[in-house]
C-alpha cells in the first residue's frame, strides 16, 4: 500500500506544484527519469530471477502462463467494453458505410 | 522502450548467474525499493500533471469512463479465468492481468508484492498484451468498432498502442484513447494492491 500512497503524494505534487507552462519541459525530463529508474528496477528483477537455482527449467513454464494470462484479459475486455459502447456511446460497425 | 527493457531483464539474470555473488545481488534486492519509491513519486507527477485530461472528461461526459471501468473488469475477469485454467491462486493472477499491459510497472510491483516468478509472469504477460494489441488494434476496428480498440491496449493506450490508434481511428476516438490510458495507468499500482489483499 505504501506504492500507492507515495504515488498519490506524486500526484498531489504534479497537480499543484508543477506550474502548466512547465508540464511540457518537465514532462519531458520526468518521462526519461522514469525510464532509467524503469530499466534499473527490471534488471533488480532480473537479478533477483537469476539469483535462483532452477531458473532455466522454470522459464518455458513461464512462458506459457504469460501467454494465457495476456490472451484470456484481451478477449475479456473486448467483450465487456464491445456491449457497452455500442449501448451507451451509440457506436455500431461502420461496414455499411465504408 | 521494449527493446531496453528486456535487455534489462536478461543483463540482470546473467549478472545473477555469472558476475555477482550472492551478497551483491542481495544488495540490490535490498535497494529495489527505494528505488520503486522514487519511481512511483516520477509516475504520480505524471498523473498529476495532466490537467487537460481531466478538462477534457467532463467535456465529453462520464459515459466514456465506461471504457477504462469495461477494460478493468474484463480483465480482472479473464485474470480469474486464467487462474483456474493455469490452477493458480487469484491473488497471483488478478494483480498480474490488473496491469493493464503496463509491463514495466506492474512487473516491478507484483515482483515486490507477490515475489520474483510472478513478476517476471507479470512484466511477460503484460509485454505480451501490449504487443497484440498493438498487432489486434486495426482487426478490432474493422469488427467491433473503434472504441472497441482500446480494450486490448488498456493502460498502453496513451502511449506505445496510440500509434495504431491514430492510424486506424479518428481524432475523437484518440483523444477517448488518451484519455483511458491515462485513467487505467492511474489506476494500476491502486488494482494490483487491493487485488492482491482481496484475495489473498
Amino acid at each position: 500500500m505504501a506504492v500507492v500512497i507515495i504515488m498519490a503524494a506524486g500526484t498531489l505534487i504534479g497537480y499543484f506544484l508543477i506550474p502548466v507552462r512547465a508540464t511540457e519541459r518537465f514532462g519531458k525530463f520526468n518521462s526519461q527519469f522514469q525510464l532509467i529508474l524503469v530499466c534499473i528496477l527490471i534488471f533488480m528483477m532480473g537479478v533477483k530471477l537469476g539469483s535462483r537455482e532452477d531458473f532455466l527449467q522454470e522459464l518455458t513454464q513461464l512462458g506459457w502462463k504469460s501467454l494465457v494470462l495476456a490472451a484470456f484479459p484481451i478477449v475479456l475486455s473486448v467483450a465487456l467494453v464491445y456491449p457497452l459502447t455500442k449501448r451507451f456511446l451509440g457506436w455500431h460497425v461502420r461496414k455499411e458505410e465504408e | 522502450m521494449v527493446y531496453l527493457a528486456i535487455v534489462s531483464l536478461i543483463a540482470g539474470v546473467l549478472c545473477a548467474q555469472f558476475i555477482f555473488t550472492p551478497e551483491i545481488s542481495d544488495l540490490l534486492i535490498r535497494l529495489s525499493d527505494l528505488v520503486l519509491y522514487v519511481l512511483m513519486i516520477s509516475v504520480g507527477i505524471s498523473v498529476g500533471m495532466n490537467k487537460v485530461v481531466l478538462r477534457k472528461l467532463k467535456e465529453y461526459n462520464l459515459t466514456v469512463l465506461l471504457i477504462p471501468v469495461g477494460i478493468i473488469i474484463g480483465s480482472a475477469a479473464g485474470g480469474g479465468l486464467a487462474a483456474l485454467v493455469l490452477q493458480m491462486p487469484l491473488s497471483t493472477c488478478v494483480p498480474i492481468v490488473s496491469g493493464l499491459g503496463w509491463y514495466s510497472l506492474s512487473g516491478v510491483l507484483v515482483g515486490d508484492l507477490i515475489g520474483a516468478e510472478a513478476g517476471t509472469i507479470a512484466f511477460l504477460s503484460n509485454l505480451l498484451r501490449e504487443i497484440l494489441s498493438f498487432l489486434l488494434i486495426p482487426f478490432i476496428v474493422r469488427h467491433f468498432g473503434p472504441y472497441t480498440a482500446i480494450a486490448p491496449a488498456g493502460a498502453t493506450s496513451e502511449d506505445t498502442t496510440l500509434p495504431m490508434m491514430i492510424k486506424y481511428t479518428s481524432e475523437d476516438v484518440v483523444v477517448i484513447s488518451v484519455m483511458n490510458g491515462v485513467i487505467c495507468s492511474a489506476c494500476v499500482p491502486f488494482l494490483i494492491n487491493l487485488s492482491y489483499q482481496l484475495f489473498r
